[in-house]
């Protein structure tokens, strides 16, 4: 179980999130949508330890991640993808899913389908495969909690596919997992429960299917006129 | 008490130059996000230059200024054009890794061009010395202070009062933003590097004079001041580096009271090392 | 072999070793312009090593090495969370303090019949282990080329080692890096060590080299001159700062005529090669296209 309790998070005297709470038990998968602004990254960032709370606490399964430095939270657990693929450019793609652990890509490559690359630079992939080898290297460190920022982010309908298809086999059960997306449609196919974020606001958190007649979404959205 | 103030007074007008030197780094940092390990031996070619004017036409001392400057202002535009503009594409770091090579270069040719390493530098003659009360204005040193004063001024006059500075700073805070305002970035970009030049350069000037003589190991001293100056005041920030410059003086000078000249430059060198190891911004900041 | 050859080769072989050691940190992505005062931390200790307290040359040399690998680890303590230019400027300044410092280092032991050490600002002289030990120079340039060599085996190892990955990784995206479980505080710490250990080697060869050492070698030049190595040769492997290293002073000997122009046209070269390749000769790409070739070749 994954809880966020209270957290808030400042940045220059505006407040990028105010008071959000959320819980992800294991196996379950939770969707993070919102208009952009919103605070979905500051969110990712603030569990991943990039970013301080000015209040609040992060626990994974009773562990305390609050205070602690990115390093740490990644081997609490906690695995997480960018927004753009962060990968290791200079280096080939069986080095960029082992990042340095002891362990063996191979398999991490074949489940998403980049056996062929591995000796090639990770500079030298489309921006499909660089989505594809970033997650099979947060995957390959067998994570309690998998945090998604933007999956299918620029990608073309057909590529969007491809990355939801692959998330839905590839993501192990038992696994927490946490998807940020602007893309509704895989959203709806990946995670049962949402939550929207509105201006550092948590301003829903329920069953997906509910999402679209809630009211204060369709304001958040739509704008007060359009949405009455 | 009355050395404490003296040396105070010290600090702030010898502050003032290394002002000078910290707001060169910064309008290039600043406006280009890149840094010019080359600006300190730009000012040593230009006061090598001015020197060799002096020994030729004693006494034309506006010869003397014009030689620093103009000589500083040309090895400028070879640097903003090799260092910045031919990599302007690169990631900002190849930039600076670009103009420690011209630092290599431009330390060659001074030592190229004398037959003795240090030379002599004119000053004015006819200054007077002020006393405020028990304060001892030294002359050379009130030279210095004015006169990085009079050029600080009429930077920020220029930054913050026409429409070329205010271009500058729009371009400084955000490139893109600027753009889409209709501004010309690398023409810019460009005139900052100009502006940097000649604050340099007069920089050189006021310098040399104070100290009479120039040295080669002018340009590494340059680029440490104006580097503290610069990182004192939050790397980009060009009021802060007009602050940075005055701490670091009176620091110096401080410790030049209390503890003696061997302990002046290690304070100087330790002020550096407090601002790497304590700022937050350090960390921040991208690698290679 | 003719004495200019072999003095030749053992100003290469020295200038390697801190050429070297500025490369361990461009591995991690930083750009130190210090690298001079563990190479002057490196002779200073060596020297004392063995001119003061009798130690034989290899010990004393590594004891050199050592020294210098302490303050690398002591100077992380202060400098390694910094990056870009915050870590440039800290090192600029981290190498006039040693000199500054060590003007002032006056530690000087009755040795037979004279006082000798670091006597501040004259510097230290009369350290002759080299030249009392028996052994001939041409022999102590084979050991310094045999100890490049063995050093850029074992970077090589290293750097393809998990610990290189790490390292390499930090280099690239120190964000990315950490959200993958890499201590980049102690990666740093260790390649600060490790740098200055080389650094300090390079030192210590060279002080038994020419007898003496002086708070000058502390020399901005010399740290600039590392990198501009590093960045011709290529980072993608050490051979490339090895052959920066070579290209230069080979420059020098190749064209007489060249010889107070060196550094001009060897800044020029940096600077136009920059332009194509900002990574050098021996880049990343070029050595993976390289490797591959070899891989292709055996089949």
């Amino acid at each position: 179980m994954l809880s966020v309790e209270g957290v808030s998070v400042r940045f220059a005297g505006i407040s990028a999130l105010s008071s959000v709470s959320l819980a992800v038990a294991a196996g379950e998968r939770l969707g993070v949508v919102g208009p952009n602004g919103a605070g979905k990254t500051t969110l990712l960032n603030v569990v991943t330890g990039l970013v301080r709370p000015a209040a609040g606490a992060i626990r994974l399964d009773g562990q305390t991640l609050t205070g602690l430095p990115p390093d740490a939270v990644a081997r609490a657990g906690v695995a997480r993808t960018f927004q753009s693929a962060r990968l290791f450019s200079r280096m080939t793609v069986g080095e960029n899913v082992r990042a340095g652990r002891p362990l063996d890509a191979e398999p991490w490559l074949r489940l998403v389908g980049l056996l062929a690359r591995r000796g090639d630079l990770a500079a030298a992939l489309t921006p499909g495969e660089a989505r594809r080898l970033e997650l099979a290297r947060a995957l390959a460190g067998r994570p309690r909690a998998l945090l998604l920022d933007e999956p299918c982010g620029g990608l073309s309908a057909a590529e969007t596919e491809d990355i939801a298809a692959l998330l839905e086999r590839a993501i192990a059960p038992g696994i927490i997992t946490v998807v940020v997306e602007h893309k509704l449609r895989v959203i709806s196919r990946l995670c049962e429960r949402v939550a929207v974020l509105h201006l550092g606001e948590k301003i829903f958190d329920g069953p997906a299917g509910a999402l679209r007649a809630d009211r204060r979404v369709l304001e958040a959205y739509l704008g007060k006129a359009r949405a009455s | 008490m009355v050395d404490f103030l003296q040396a105070l007074v010290d600090g702030v007008m010898l502050g003032a130059t290394y002002s000078l030197l910290g707001l060169g780094f910064t309008l290039i940092f600043g406006v280009l996000r890149r840094l010019n390990l080359a600006f300190g031996p730009t000012i040593l070619v230009g006061i090598y230059a001015g020197s060799h004017v002096g020994l030729a036409w004693p006494g034309a001392l506006w010869a003397v200024v014009a030689a620093t400057v103009v000589a500083a202002i040309l090895c400028g535009i070879y640097v903003e054009r090799c260092s910045f503009r031919a990599l302007a594409r690169q990631a900002p770091v190849v930039s600076m890794i670009s103009t420690f090579a011209v630092w290599m270069q431009l330390q060659e040719l001074v030592s190229l061009f004398e037959a003795s390493r240090t030379m002599p530098y004119p000053s004015p003659a006819w200054l007077p010395a002020l006393t405020v009360g028990p304060i001892l204005l030294r002359s050379d040193a009130l030279l210095m202070w004015s006169g990085a004063t009079a050029i600080m001024l009429a930077l920020f006059v220029l930054l913050y009062r026409t429409r070329f500075g205010t271009a500058v700073r729009a371009v400084a805070d955000s490139s893109e933003a600027a753009t889409l305002m209709g501004v010309n970035v690398s023409v810019i970009g460009a005139a900052a590097f100009l502006l940097a030049s000649t604050v340099g350069g007069l920089a050189g000037v006021l310098i040399a004079q104070s100290q009479q003589q120039v040295t080669p190991y002018f340009g590494l001293w340059a680029t440490v001041k104006g580097l503290t100056a610069m990182l004192l005041g939050g790397a980009g920030s060009l009021p802060g580096a007009v602050a940075g410059g005055v701490i670091l003086g009176v620091v110096e000078t401080q410790t030049l009271w209390h503890f003696g000249g061997q302990w002046r430059d290690l304070a100087s060198f330790a002020l550096l090392f407090l601002v790497v190891a304590l700022s937050p911004r350090a960390r921040s900041e991208p690698t290679l | 072999m003719s004495d200019y050859a072999v003095s030749l080769l053992v100003r290469i072989g020295v200038e390697a070793f801190v050429a070297l050691s500025a490369y361990l940190l461009l591995v991690i992505g930083r750009i130190s312009f210090g690298q001079q005062a563990f190479f002057v931390i490196g002779g200073y200790a060596a020297g004392i090593a063995t001119a003061l307290y009798g130690a034989p040359l290899a010990v004393g040399i590594m004891v050199g090495a050592v020294a210098a690998g302490v303050a690398g680890a002591l100077l992380s303590a202060v400098m390694a969370p910094a990056g870009g230019i915050y870590f440039a400027a800290g090192s600029l300044a981290f190498g006039e303090l040693v000199r500054v410092a060590l003007l002032s280092f006056h530690y000087q032991v009755p040795v037979g019949a004279d006082l000798t050490g670091p006597a501040g600002a004259d510097g230290f002289r009369g350290i002759r282990a080299l030249f009392t030990g028996g052994m001939s120079v041409t022999t102590y340039m084979l050991a310094v080329s045999g100890l490049l060599a063995v050093t850029s085996v074992v970077i090589v190892l290293l750097l393809s080692s998990r610990w290189g990955e790490a390292m390499r990784m930090v280099g690239e995206d120190e964000t990315a890096s950490a959200s993958l479980g890499v201590r980049v505080r102690r990666v740093a710490a260790l390649t600060m060590a490790g740098a200055g250990a080389l650094a300090g080697l390079g030192g210590g060869l060279f002080v038994h080299y020419v007898t003496y050492i002086e708070p000058g070698h502390s020399d901005v030049m010399l740290g600039v001159h590392s990198l501009a190595y590093a960045f011709i040769g290529g980072l993608g492997t050490p051979l490339g700062p090895i052959i920066g290293v070579a290209l230069d002073i080979g420059l020098l000997e190749s064209f007489r005529f060249l010889a107070g122009y060196r550094m001009i046209v060897f800044g020029g070269l940096v600077m136009g090669l920059l332009v194509v390749r900002p990574r050098g000769l021996l880049d990343e790409v070029a050595v993976h296209r390289l490797s591959r070739l070899v891989a292709w070749g055996r089949r």
